[in-house]
C-alpha cells in the first residue's frame, strides 16, 4: 500500500508514451525480434573459477549440421578493453578467471542445435588456485588474478599493487590529532555480500549486417556505450555500427556498459546471416560483468565530549571480481559513502578494489552506495549510543547543512539534508505507535548527480505535432518519458502533442544513457535548448503573423498570444505549418554541462573523479519494523523517505522511483546475498534461491521530496533521482533491528538467520 | 535451456482412462495436473517424460472437498486456492488455511493441486507435513482397484511415491477426531517461498483436558518427510504447558536431520524445527480448548 502524500498539491498530468505498448504486450523488446535467415547464438563458458586453458577444442561442434559458426579468441581482434583499466577480452585467453567466462560463441539454426554444439565444445585445463576473500587476496602470498596485469595499458592514478586494481584514499586534516582529541572512540567492522540487478528482462542481442555496416538490438542502458565497446573490440569505425534499443525490460544497472554486442556482430559476420541470443536466467545471473560488489568496511570514529565527531579513519575493500569492467571507481565512491555527509575536520580512508574470482562487479544502482551508507549509518547509531545522545539528534548535530564543509573540503550550497532528516522523522511518527518487538531505525544518505555531455533534436512537422529525437535511453524510470513534459511546457504545448525517437545511435545526438541518474539533468537540458530554438522560431512567426513585436509574443495553451492580449492569438498548428513552406522547426540542443565544484584542502590518492560531487542529493528514510526475536525473522512495516533531488519536475516518476529503490533496498537489506561455493561458483545463481522482495512483502511507503531548487544541476534545478532512493534504506533497516536485538547486525543481508545469530550473542 | 525436451501429450477423459494410458506408456509418462512442479522440472531437464497425460479435465472426479462426520475427503484435483478458501475445511482441519496462507501466491494457489503437491514429495512440500501431522491417508488408484495406504508410507523418500507405474493418487482421507485441531507455522525468506523450516501439529485433546493423542510434521528439516514418533509418546496423556511445549520442541529438534544450504545453516534450521513445533502445538492445543486463535 503507497500513500503519495504530495499528490493533492501537485496533481498528477503525466501518462508514460511506453505505458500501454508495455501493460498490453504490444511493446517490442529484443527476444521477441525475429529477422529472415536469422540463426541462434549459444555461448561456451568455462565453468571454473579460476584455470590454464590447455585446449579448447571445436572441432565436433563444427561438424554438427545446423552449426554456421563457432568463434573463439583467435576469431576476433586481439584487444584488451574495459575502461581504465583494460583486462577484459571478448574471448578467454590463456586463463579463464570467473565461472561465466566466454570460451566460445556458437551459431546455430536452432538454439537446440546451439546448445548441441557448446556441449561438443572440448575444454581441457588446468585448475589454478582460487581468490576468493577480500583480505586473503590483498596478503602478499595470494595467487594473483592477473599474472599479468603489469602489461595492461592502464590509464591514469591507479598504483596497482598484486591484487589491488585500484587504490584511493580520502584524506583531510589529521586523523591521529583528532583521535588524540576524542573523548570517546568507536571501533566497528561490516561485511556485504554481493548482490544482482536482476531486472525481469533476460538480456538479448539480435546483430544484422548489411555491406560493412552492422545493425545491433540489444538490451542495454547504454546504447553508445554499447556502440563503443563494439567499435573498440572488432575495430570499427563509429558510424558503422547502429544500436537500436527496442523496449527495455529493466537493467537497474545491470545492462550498463559493454556486454555481448561484439561477440554477436562476430558471429553475424562470420555467418553472413542476422544471429540472435537471448540470456537464460541463470545466464542473466552468473554472466553479466555487472552485479553489485561485496565489502568489507572497518570503521573507527573519535567524538568530542559535546557529540560532534573530531575523526574518523576507515578501511575498505571492495570486490572488484574477476575484471574491473567499470568499478575502477569504485572505491573512491564507497569510501565517500563510508564517510557520509557529515561534518568532520579529520578524515583518513583507505579504500581497495581488490580482485577476485568471482563475477565482475559493476554499476548496479548507486554502486557502493547502500553497502557503504549500510556500514556508516549503522556505526552512526552506535555512537550516537555511546554518549547516550539520540540518533536523530546525532545527525542533525553533525550532519552537513547548508554552507558547511563536508568530509572532502567542498562546501554545500543550499542543500536539504537537514530538512529530509525532520521530514522523515515527521512521516514515521504517524506510524509511532510501536507494538511489542517493534522499532524505528533511520539513515541519511547521499548521491552525486553527473554533469555529462548529452543531446537532443526538437522538431514540429507542418500538422504541429512535435517529435524528440533524443540520444537518452529509457529503462524504466519514466525519464526519457519526462522530455515531452519539458518540450512542451518550452513551447506553450501539451506533452502529448510529442512523439519520442530514442534508443537509436544513427539518429540522436550521443548521451550517456540511463546511468548515474543522468538523463534528466543533462538531457533535460538538452531537450530544453532544442526546444527553445523552435520557440524562437515559432515567437518570429506569430510576430510576423500578427505584427507584433517579437518580445512581446507568448507561448501558451497551445497558441502563441501577445502579452496581455490573449484573445489577439494564432494557433501553434497554424504557425507551423507556414513554417511547414519554409524554413521547418528543428531544434537541436546540448549545452555545457554544469561544473562540478573545487575541493580544497582534500589530499586524494588514486582520485577516479568522485569526490566532488555536482547537486548532491539528499535523503533520510526513518522504517518501522517488526521482529520474531524466536526466529530472527524481520517484517518491514513503514519506510517514510524525505529527498532532496532539487526541483521535482514529473511527480508520479518521481514517487515511483523512490518507492522501487526502497523495495530494492529491503532485498538487499533481508534477503539478498550471493552465496559462492568452494569452487568460487555462486550457488544462488537463479530466482529460486536469489530472493528477490515480492509486493507481498512490501511496506507502507511515504515519500515528502524537500525541492530547492539547485544551482548548476538539470532543467528548473532538478537533480538526479533513480539511484538515490536505494541508498539509506537497508542502514535504516539495519539500525531499528539493532534497537531491537540490542547490538548491530554486521553482515549484509540481514538475514533471519544472521538476526538469531546476533539475538544470542551475549551483551559484553 | 529452459525449454522441455520434445514430448507427446494426451488429455484423459475420466480417471479409468489415465490410469489406461499410463499402463500402456509405462515409465516413460507422467501426469500433469498444476503443473507447478513438473513443468519446472522439464524445462530444466530433470524430468525427461516421453509422454503427459493432462489431468484438468477430471475436476468431477478427483476436485471435491468432502466433509462427513466421520472423515474429510479430499480429491487430488482440489487446488491450493480451495483448500485456503473452504470455511468448512477450515472449520474442522484449520491446518490447511494456516499452510496454504504462506504457500506460493495466487498464480500457483489457483492450478497448483494437493495431489500434484504430495506426489512430487518435496521435503519442503508444505501440504506433505500437512498430510503427516494430520495421519492422512493416501488413495491409489490401478487398473485393478485402488488401495488406502497412511501418509508415512506415501513418501518413500526424495521425490520418491508409493505411486507405481500405471498408477495414480486420487484422494486423500482425514480422520474427523472429537476435541482436536491442528495448526502450521513456516519461517520462509520472503512470502510465498519455499520453507526454511516448518512444522504442523494436531491434537486431540481427552475429556480432562489432558492429550489423547498428538502428532507433529516437520518440513525442510532432512531428506524424509520427518513425522517424530517420539512426539506423540511424549504428549499422549499429558496436561498441556508451555513445558510440554518445550520439552517436545527439543524432541523435534534432536529428530530433525536439515542440511546447510542457501536456505540457512543446520543449526538455524534446527531451532527453527523446535521453535516451530512449539507455535504449531501451542496453537493446535488452543483451537482445540475452543480458544479463536
Amino acid at each position: 500500500m503507497t500513500t503519495l502524500e504530495d499528490q493533492a498539491s501537485a496533481p498528477p498530468r503525466f501518462v508514460r508514451a511506453d505505458g500501454p505498448a508495455k501493460v498490453t504486450g504490444s511493446g517490442r523488446y529484443v527476444a521477441d525480434l525475429s529477422l529472415t535467415g536469422m540463426l541462434f547464438a549459444k555461448f561456451r563458458y568455462s565453468g571454473v573459477a579460476h584455470a590454464r586453458i590447455r585446449k579448447i577444442d571445436v572441432t565436433a561442434a563444427k561438424a554438427i549440421p545446423g552449426v554456421f559458426a563457432v568463434l573463439t579468441a583467435g576469431d576476433v581482434p586481439d584487444v584488451r578493453y574495459s575502461p581504465v583499466i583494460p583486462d577484459r577480452t571478448l574471448f578467454a585467453k590463456d586463463v579463464v578467471r570467473f565461472e561465466g567466462e566466454i570460451l566460445a560463441a556458437v551459431a546455430a539454426n536452432s538454439p537446440a542445435v546451439a546448445q548441441a554444439a557448446v556441449d561438443a565444445i572440448v575444454f581441457e585445463y588446468d585448475e589454478l588456485p582460487i581468490v576468493a576473500d577480500l583480505e586473503a587476496a590483498m596478503a602478499d602470498d595470494s595467487p594473483l588474478v592477473h599474472e599479468d596485469w603489469a602489461s595492461y595499458a592502464v590509464t591514469g592514478d591507479t598504483p596497482r599493487d598484486r591484487n589491488v586494481a585500484t587504490f584511493s584514499s580520502l584524506s583531510k586534516g589529521d586523523v591521529d590529532a583528532g583521535m588524540a582529541e576524542a573523548h570517546t572512540i568507536v571501533k566497528s567492522r561490516y561485511v556485504a555480500d554481493g548482490s544482482h540487478a536482476a531486472p525481469i528482462e533476460p538480456r538479448g542481442v539480435l546483430a544484422q549486417w548489411e555491406g560493412d555496416k552492422v545493425t545491433i538490438w540489444t538490451s542495454s542502458q547504454v546504447p553508445f556505450d554499447a556502440r563503443n565497446g563494439v567499435c573498440e573490440t572488432l575495430q570499427l569505425p563509429s558510424n558503422r555500427v547502429r544500436i537500436i534499443v527496442p523496449h527495455l525490460g529493466g537493467g537497474f544497472g545491470g545492462k550498463c556498459g559493454f556486454h555481448f554486442e561484439a561477440h554477436i556482430a562476430a558471429l553475424a559476420r562470420a555467418t553472413k546471416r542476422p544471429v540472435k541470443l537471448v540470456f537464460s536466467r541463470e545466464e542473466e545471473f552468473l554472466v553479466p560483468d555487472r552485479r553489485r560488489e561485496s565489502m568489507i568496511i572497518d570503521l573507527t570514529t573519535g567524538l568530542r565530549a559535546d557529540g560532534s565527531i573530531v575523526a574518523r579513519r576507515g578501511w575498505i575493500a571492495v570486490e572488484n571480481g574477476a575484471y574491473t569492467a567499470d568499478a575502477a571507481f569504485f572505491a573512491q565512491l564507497a569510501a565517500m559513502h563510508v564517510a557520509g555527509p557529515y561534518k568532520i575536520d579529520n578524515v583518513h580512508i583507505d579504500s581497495h578494489l581488490v580482485y577476485t574470482n568471482h563475477q565482475p562487479s559493476g554499476s548496479v544502482r548507486a554502486p557502493t552506495a547502500p553497502q557503504g551508507c549500510w556500514a556508516c549509518e549503522s556505526h552512526t547509531d552506535e555512537l550516537a549510543a555511546a554518549i547516550g545522545m539520540d540518533p536523530v539528534e546525532f545527525r542533525k548535530k553533525n550532519g552537513i547543512h547548508t554552507g558547511a564543509t563536508g568530509v572532502v573540503g567542498q562546501v554545500y550550497d543550499e542543500i536539504g539534508l537537514q530538512q529530509c532528516i525532520d521530514a522523515a522523522v515527521e512521516q514515521i511518527d504517524h506510524a509511532a505507535a510501536l507494538g511489542e518487538d517493534e522499532a524505528i531505525g533511520l539513515a541519511v544518505g547521499w548521491w552525486p548527480s553527473f554533469p555529462g555531455p548529452s543531446g537532443a533534436y526538437v522538431r514540429l512537422d507542418s500538422d504541429g505535432a512535435g517529435q524528440i529525437v533524443t540520444g537518452a535511453q529509457e529503462c524504466g524510470t519514466g525519464a526519457v518519458m519526462t522530455l515531452r513534459q519539458l518540450a512542451a511546457d518550452q513551447l506553450g504545448m501539451d506533452p502529448e502533442d510529442f512523439e519520442i525517437i530514442y534508443q537509436d545511435t544513427a539518429v540522436a545526438p550521443y548521451d550517456t544513457g540511463a546511468t548515474g541518474s543522468q538523463t534528466l539533468l543533462n538531457n533535460g537540458r538538452a531537450v530544453v535548448d532544442a526546444a527553445e530554438q523552435i520557440a524562437e522560431q515559432l515567437r518570429q512567426h506569430a510576430a510576423d503573423h500578427m505584427e507584433a513585436a517579437v518580445a512581446d509574443i507568448v507561448l501558451a495553451d497551445g497558441h502563441a498570444h501577445v502579452a496581455g492580449s490573449p484573445s489577439k492569438n494564432v494557433s501553434i498548428a497554424e504557425l507551423a505549418e507556414i513554417a511547414g513552406g519554409g524554413e521547418l522547426l528543428i531544434g537541436k540542443g546540448s549545452g555545457k554541462p554544469p561544473d562540478y565544484p573545487e575541493i580544497p584542502g582534500m589530499n586524494c590518492v588514486g582520485d577516479q573523479g568522485v569526490a566532488a560531487w555536482a547537486a548532491p542529493q539528499f535523503s533520510c528514510h526513518a522504517v518501522k519494523v517488526r521482529l520474531d526475536r524466536d526466529t530472527g525473522v524481520v517484517r518491514v512495516l513503514d519506510v517514510a523517505c524525505a529527498h532532496d533531488s532539487g526541483t521535482i519536475i514529473n511527480p508520479i516518476a518521481a514517487y515511483g522511483q523512490v518507492e522501487g529503490g526502497v523495495l530494492m533496498g529491503i532485498g538487499q537489506a533481508l534477503t539478498e546475498g550471493t552465496h559462492y561455493g568452494e569452487d568460487g561458483k555462486q550457488r544462488n545463481g537463479g530466482l529460486l534461491e536469489y530472493k528477490l522482495q515480492t509486493f507481498a512483502d512490501a511496506p507502507r511507503i511515504t515519500t515528502k521530496f524537500i525541492q530547492i531548487p539547485t544551482a548548476d544541476a538539470g532543467p528548473r534545478g532538478a537533480k538526479g533521482l533513480a539511484e538515490a532512493p536505494n541508498v539509506p534504506t537497508a542502514a535504516a533497516i539495519s539500525n531499528a533491528i539493532a534497537k531491537l536485538v540490542g547490538r548491530p547486525v554486521r553482515q549484509l543481508p540481514m538475514t533471519a538467520e544472521r538476526v538469531w545469530n546476533a539475538l544470542q550473542e551475549e551483551t559484553p | 535451456m529452459q525449454v522441455p525436451a520434445p514430448l507427446e501429450y494426451e488429455r484423459a477423459t475420466s480417471v479409468d482412462h489415465a490410469i489406461a494410458l499410463m499402463e500402456r506408456l509405462g515409465d516413460e509418462a507422467r501426469i500433469v495436473a498444476g503443473g507447478h512442479s513438473l513443468i519446472p522440472m522439464m524445462k530444466l531437464r530433470l524430468a525427461n517424460p516421453e509422454y503427459i497425460i493432462d489431468i484438468n479435465d477430471l475436476r468431477e472426479e478427483l476436485g471435491h472437498i468432502t466433509i462427513t462426520d466421520s472423515e474429510v475427503r479430499i480429491g487430488a484435483l482440489a487446488t491450493h486456492q480451495e483448500l485456503l478458501e473452504s470455511k468448512e475445511l477450515a472449520a474442522v482441519l484449520p491446518i490447511f488455511a494456516d499452510a496454504e496462507k504462506v504457500i506460493a501466491d495466487p498464480v500457483v494457489r489457483n492450478r497448483g493441486t494437493l495431489g500434484g503437491s504430495l506426489c512430487q514429495a518435496d521435503p519442503s512440500e508444505d501440504l506433505s507435513a500437512v498430510c503427516d501431522a494430520l495421519g492422512a491417508q493416501c488413495v491409489i488408484r490401478n487398473s485393478s482397484g485402488e488401495r488406502v495406504i497412511e501418509m508415512h508410507d506415501f513418501h518413500q523418500g526424495p521425490y520418491e511415491t508409493a505411486v507405481a507405474d500405471g498408477e495414480m493418487l486420487t484422494e486423500v482421507r482425514i480422520p474427523r477426531r472429537p476435541n482436536s485441531s491442528s495448526a502450521y507455522h513456516k519461517v520462509e525468506r520472503r512470502a510465498g517461498d519455499w520453507a526454511v523450516a516448518s512444522a504442523g501439529a494436531a491434537i486431540q485433546l481427552a475429556d480432562d483436558g489432558t492429550i489423547l493423542d498428538g502428532r507433529v510434521g516437520l518440513c525442510a528439516v532432512g531428506p524424509n518427510l520427518t513425522n517424530v514418533q517420539p512426539i506423540s509418546d511424549a504428549l499422549r496423556g499429558q496436561v498441556p504447558s508451555e513445558e510440554l511445549y518445550a520439552r517436545v520442541g527439543e524432541i523435534a529438534a534432536a529428530n530433525a536431520n536439515p542440511a546447510t544450504d542457501t536456505r540457512g545453516t543446520a543449526a538455524y534450521k534446527t531451532h527453527l524445527a523446535k521453535e516451530l513445533t512449539i507455535r504449531s502445538l501451542r496453537k493446535a492445543v488452543a483451537r482445540a480448548q475452543g480458544q479463536n486463535v
